[in-house]
């Protein structure tokens, strides 16, 4: 026994193992965006402990579609685009690009809204704060090779750890924390399946499943490295679930059941912040604030190079982060609109973002089940898979998943069509 | 109709109407040049089994239908076939060294005598909405002048596989294959690829066609890969080249590099091309070329026609013959007309026109392009000082001179960039010319959105408000100027990036000059006007940032352009325009508000 885990952790296998990390965990981190820390916020201001174990089939659902990605990305070397191009139609692949371009695009407005909010908690203009981060990005990704972009966002990764500092500092009751987590309780009124819903869609978004397929790509992961990629992607779903269970128990803790506070003004990752203060110290306040304009930082630079990717593999242009400007045009443009587009749209003032959100939420929830049943039918395809197709058992569970993320996503959108409890 | 998108789906039926299927695939093979199709894959329903159509089966392609002379014979396709549908659309074109270039998003066919051959894997934007099955629009929005709306073809040679192919198609640009394409369509897959392939696939082909393409590549991309071809080579095509565009090419090279492949070439070459190099680009000496046919005058008329037949292949126009003395100098002219007409034994001498039109070598092309067409010449020999016949400007050079003038004047008036050969789009019905409109429409409606996200500072202090004309009008204009002074910048593609940036630093300079002049003037007016000083301050400083936000973009959209798409196209110059002018006016407005507010 002791021998074999000598063998299976030697030198080779942990630096081979630390060198394959990163597009999985850079994915799960940023789904912690700007939205996602707003839902979570206003899911524990509403309902405290009592909803935090629907994190955990989220999170199981999570791992199951990203790992997915990571094998196609593996074996056939090419992003969920260029599969979808490929093996389907032309008007399916032109519908799916202008659904990504519409949400991706409102979803990096809103991120630089993130952007904007944090900073002026820490009584920065947004006039200053949203260019300097928006050249800063786009500056990282242009000059940049893939390797030093990818440790940058996995250093960024470490400031979710500030939620946790939130969380202790908000002084939860811990045994109500474990018993919410591992006991499953619901109420079956509409406001609070639309919570969970809003949660899962939040969680799991289409863009995710570019993103981690393109840069498996672009970072050149051989079949050998599966197991470490598989690996990856457990230790991000881990890591985000841990991050927005900190959310959430920071709210809680904070906001539920307070007299004065809690389902009524609680509706934005900002008040959430600003709330902190009296309940937490203004030390709260400032690291949950720091949180927000880091993930949003973040998530406003892989959002555009998301969409980079996805637009030139779909159209078969050049791309990759070790590429330069006059190597791969096309991509560095794409990804400059977006980060300018954003930028610029955010600082206009009083511009209609929770239309935007919306709107944005509302096209990828139409979008996801479809790129899901693309991903199932390619995946079981030999010609495109070989060996490393799903197996029946694993396809089974995989479908039954997908069936559920179906139903929940048909709720989200016509929740958020017809908005109830909000 | 010549494409894969518009021959899938099409019905199949018998000789007596009865429906077989609809075509879900064309079979050719892989080897063949421009290969025949030789069968179909049809299916006969929804759920029915795919069947194989030998083309000696098929009776004709009538209307949009395919009929067939018989029941499918049962023939299966060969192993190695290619499906095009299956194989090769849709997929992935890299090059030789694995850059990914563009998808294959359609196939040309040609349709002739019974016969559908395929031509090559279209790339354009067109493609796209014939996928879509937009095929009248695709047809309706074609545009041989437009860079977008064409087709692009790689020709079949270049993506043909080898053997079966599940992945991407690799351009194989094996140095025979090559040979087979036209100098211009070679030019155009050079222009498309990276910049570090360009230089590669030069060196791949054989000297004559090599110094074709390099001519007809594009000025801008041109000088690039001139400058990474290894300097033997280079010099060898400079050689092969005409002179005076060898000496466009080496003008646009580092002065010491282009002195050092001087050195590498043949003497006669070498002294011709440095003399051409000598006179400025714009100038008759500079657009003149030094193939012409000069005779003396002593010699007879068919003596002169033997000489016409020899010089012919070299010469760039063979409807004039100079008649020159002994020193060179220009005595008189004779059209290929005369020579024909006149008697065999006539000396040339007594038939020639002594009343020649010339320009001088230092005269400005205009000059020179306005004479070809007020005469009417084909072509107008140069001279120099002491009245050496030294070259001839031909009227097509004059067409490139005009359109460049006039693109320029266009464009200074307007603020529009011109393009190398781009006039000004008079067609009433151009997608261009409305898209220009829309978009002037769209600055505007911005424009009042902003309006309506301000009104509550509009409330606070009226006074801005006055002050919204001047600054749309001035930072319109800083960045029009700004605009102007970045496009004929970089349009002089020898200059350093290094003297870009002093020229565009000085530029930059004359605009803070301006802002600082608007903004103070708009200052002295607010104050005696409004009498709120604080409106009128924040007015000012909002006026100075707003110009100064203007012309950094003005300077900065069209190099960055530049950057993204090489070449001497500078890019939507009107968008540039809109796009400064609305983001200095969201300077102004949200600068003077946060003033205001601090104010207060």
């Amino acid at each position: 026994m002791a021998e074999r885990r000598n063998s299976w952790l030697n030198k080779t296998n942990v630096l081979m193992m630390l060198s394959v990390l990163g597009p999985g965990i850079i994915v799960s981190m940023v789904d912690n965006d700007a939205g996602g820390i707003a839902t979570y916020s206003v899911a524990g201001a509403r309902y405290g402990y009592s909803i935090l174990w629907i994190l955990i089939p989220t999170g199981v659902l999570l791992y199951l579609v990203q790992e997915m990605n990571a094998r196609m990305g593996i074996v056939t070397g090419k992003g969920l685009a260029s599969l979808i191009r490929e093996e389907f139609s032309f008007r399916l692949t032109a519908m799916i690009m202008v659904a990504m371009l519409v949400a991706n695009f409102a979803n990096t407005v809103s991120e630089f809204a993130g952007v904007a909010a944090s900073s002026q908690i820490f009584g920065i203009s947004k006039y200053i704060a949203v260019p300097i981060a928006a050249v800063a990005i786009w500056w990282l990704v242009l000059k940049g090779s893939y390797k030093v972009v990818e440790k940058v966002f996995m250093l960024v990764s470490l400031v979710y750890i500030a939620y946790i500092i939130s969380a202790i500092l908000a002084k939860p009751q811990w045994n109500a924390v474990a018993h919410g987590l591992l006991v499953p309780s619901g109420q079956l009124n509409g406001p609070f399946v639309v919570m969970a819903v809003t949660i899962i869609g939040t969680t799991i978004a289409p863009w995710m499943q570019f993103y981690q397929q393109s840069a498996i790509v672009d970072k050149g992961l051989s079949v050998d490295q599966l197991v470490y990629e598989r690996l990856d992607t457990a230790i991000g779903t881990v890591f985000l679930t841990i991050a927005a269970l900190a959310i959430m128990i920071c709210c809680a803790a904070a906001f539920f059941n307070k007299a004065g506070i809690g389902a009524t003004t609680i509706t934005s990752a900002e008040q959430a912040a600003k709330g902190l203060a009296p309940v937490a110290g203004q030390y709260a306040t400032y690291l949950f604030a720091f949180g927000l304009l880091f993930a949003s930082v973040f998530a406003g630079c892989i959002l555009p190079l998301t969409t980079a990717y996805t637009v030139c593999e779909a159209f078969g242009w050049e791309y990759g982060v070790d590429r330069k400007f006059s190597q791969a045009p096309k991509f560095y443009t794409v990804y400059t609109t977006f980060i300018a587009g954003g930028a610029i749209l955010i600082l206009i003032p009083r511009m209609p973002l929770i239309t935007l959100m919306i709107v944005s939420q509302t096209i990828m929830g139409m979008l996801l089940p479809v790129i899901l049943t693309c991903m199932l039918k390619i995946i079981r395809n030999r010609d495109v898979m070989g060996d490393y197709v799903n197996g029946d058992a694993y396809n089974a569970v995989a479908w039954i998943a997908v069936i559920i993320l179906y139903a929940l996503d048909l709720l989200l959108v016509i929740s958020s069509i017809f908005p109830i409890g909000r | 109709m010549p494409y894969l998108s518009a021959m899938l789906g099409r019905r199949i039926q018998d000789e007596s109407g009865q429906a077989l299927g609809r075509v879900t695939d064309l079979v050719v093979e892989p080897a063949a040049k421009f290969p025949p199709v030789k069968g179909i894959v049809a299916r006969p329903g929804r759920r029915g089994e795919r069947i194989y159509i030998p083309w000696s089966d098929v009776a004709e392609v009538r209307g949009d239908r395919i009929v067939l002379l018989r029941q499918p014979s049962g023939v299966q396709a060969d192993e190695g076939d290619v499906f095009l549908y299956r194989d090769l659309l849709d997929k992935q074109i890299v090059d030789m060294n694995g850059y990914r270039i563009v998808r294959v998003s359609d196939i040309r066919i040609s349709m002739s005598g019974g016969e559908m051959r395929v031509i090559g894997a279209d790339v354009g934007a067109l493609a796209f909405l014939r996928r879509l099955g937009l095929h009248s629009l695709a047809e309706k929005l074609r545009s041989e002048r437009s860079d977008v709306l064409r087709d692009r073809i790689v020709p079949w040679n270049l993506v043909s596989p080898v053997g079966p192919m599940p992945y991407d198609v690799r351009l194989s640009v094996p140095y025979r294959e090559f040979l087979e394409i036209h100098p211009s369509d070679l030019a155009d897959i050079i222009e498309q690829l990276p910049e570090d392939q360009r230089a590669k696939i030069l060196a791949l082909i054989e000297a004559p066609k090599a110094a074709e393409v390099l001519s007809q590549i594009l000025p801008g991309i041109r000088s690039e890969v001139a400058d990474s071809l290894d300097d033997e080579r280079l010099s060898d095509l400079l050689e092969i080249m005409p002179p005076d565009e060898a000496a466009d090419i080496l003008g646009s090279l580092p002065r010491e590099k282009a002195q050092f492949l001087l050195t590498l070439m043949g003497i006669k070459e070498a002294s011709v091309v440095s003399e051409l190099l000598g006179y400025e680009p714009t100038t008759a000496g500079g657009r003149m070329t030094t193939e012409f046919i000069a005779v003396p005058d002593h010699i007879t008329a068919s003596d002169t026609i033997d000489r016409l037949r020899d010089e012919a292949p070299e010469a760039e126009t063979i409807y004039y013959v100079y008649v020159v003395d002994r020193d060179g100098h220009l005595s008189g002219v004779l059209s290929l007309r005369d020579l024909l007409r006149a008697r065999a034994d006539v000396r040339v001498g007594s038939l020639m026109m002594r009343d020649v039109i010339t320009t001088d070598v230092d005269d400005d092309q205009e000059t020179v392009a306005e004479k070809l067409t007020r005469y009417n010449l084909l072509a107008v020999p140069v001279l120099n000082e002491d009245h050496v016949l030294k070259g001839i400007v031909t009227v097509d050079d004059a067409i490139d001179v005009i359109r460049q003038e006039s693109g320029e004047d266009f464009s200074q008036l307007s603020g529009v960039p011109f393009e190398e050969e781009g006039t000004p789009v008079r067609d009433a019905l151009d997608p261009r010319r409305w898209g220009a409109t829309m978009l002037a429409f769209f600055g505007g409606i911005l424009a009042t959105g902003l309006f309506a996200i301000f009104r509550s500072e509009f409330l606070l202090a009226l006074a801005i408000v006055y002050f919204v004309p001047l600054a749309l009008r001035a930072t319109h204009d800083v960045s029009v100027w700004s605009l102007a002074a970045a496009v004929s910048d970089i349009h002089e593609e020898s200059t350093a990036p290094s003297t870009i940036g002093r020229l565009l630093a000085r530029e930059y300079t004359y605009t803070l000059a301006a802002a600082a002049l608007i903004s103070g003037l708009g200052l002295a007016a607010g104050l005696i006007w409004v009498h709120n000083w604080e409106a009128a301050v924040a007015a000012a400083i909002g006026l100075f940032v707003a110009i100064a936000v203007a012309g950094m973009l003005g300077l900065g959209l069209p190099l960055a352009l530049k950057r993204a798409r090489p070449g001497p196209a500078v890019g939507p110059g009107r968008i540039v325009v809109v796009l400064a002018t609305a983001t200095s006016l969201v300077c102004f407005l949200a600068v003077s508000d946060l003033l205001l507010r601090a104010l207060h």
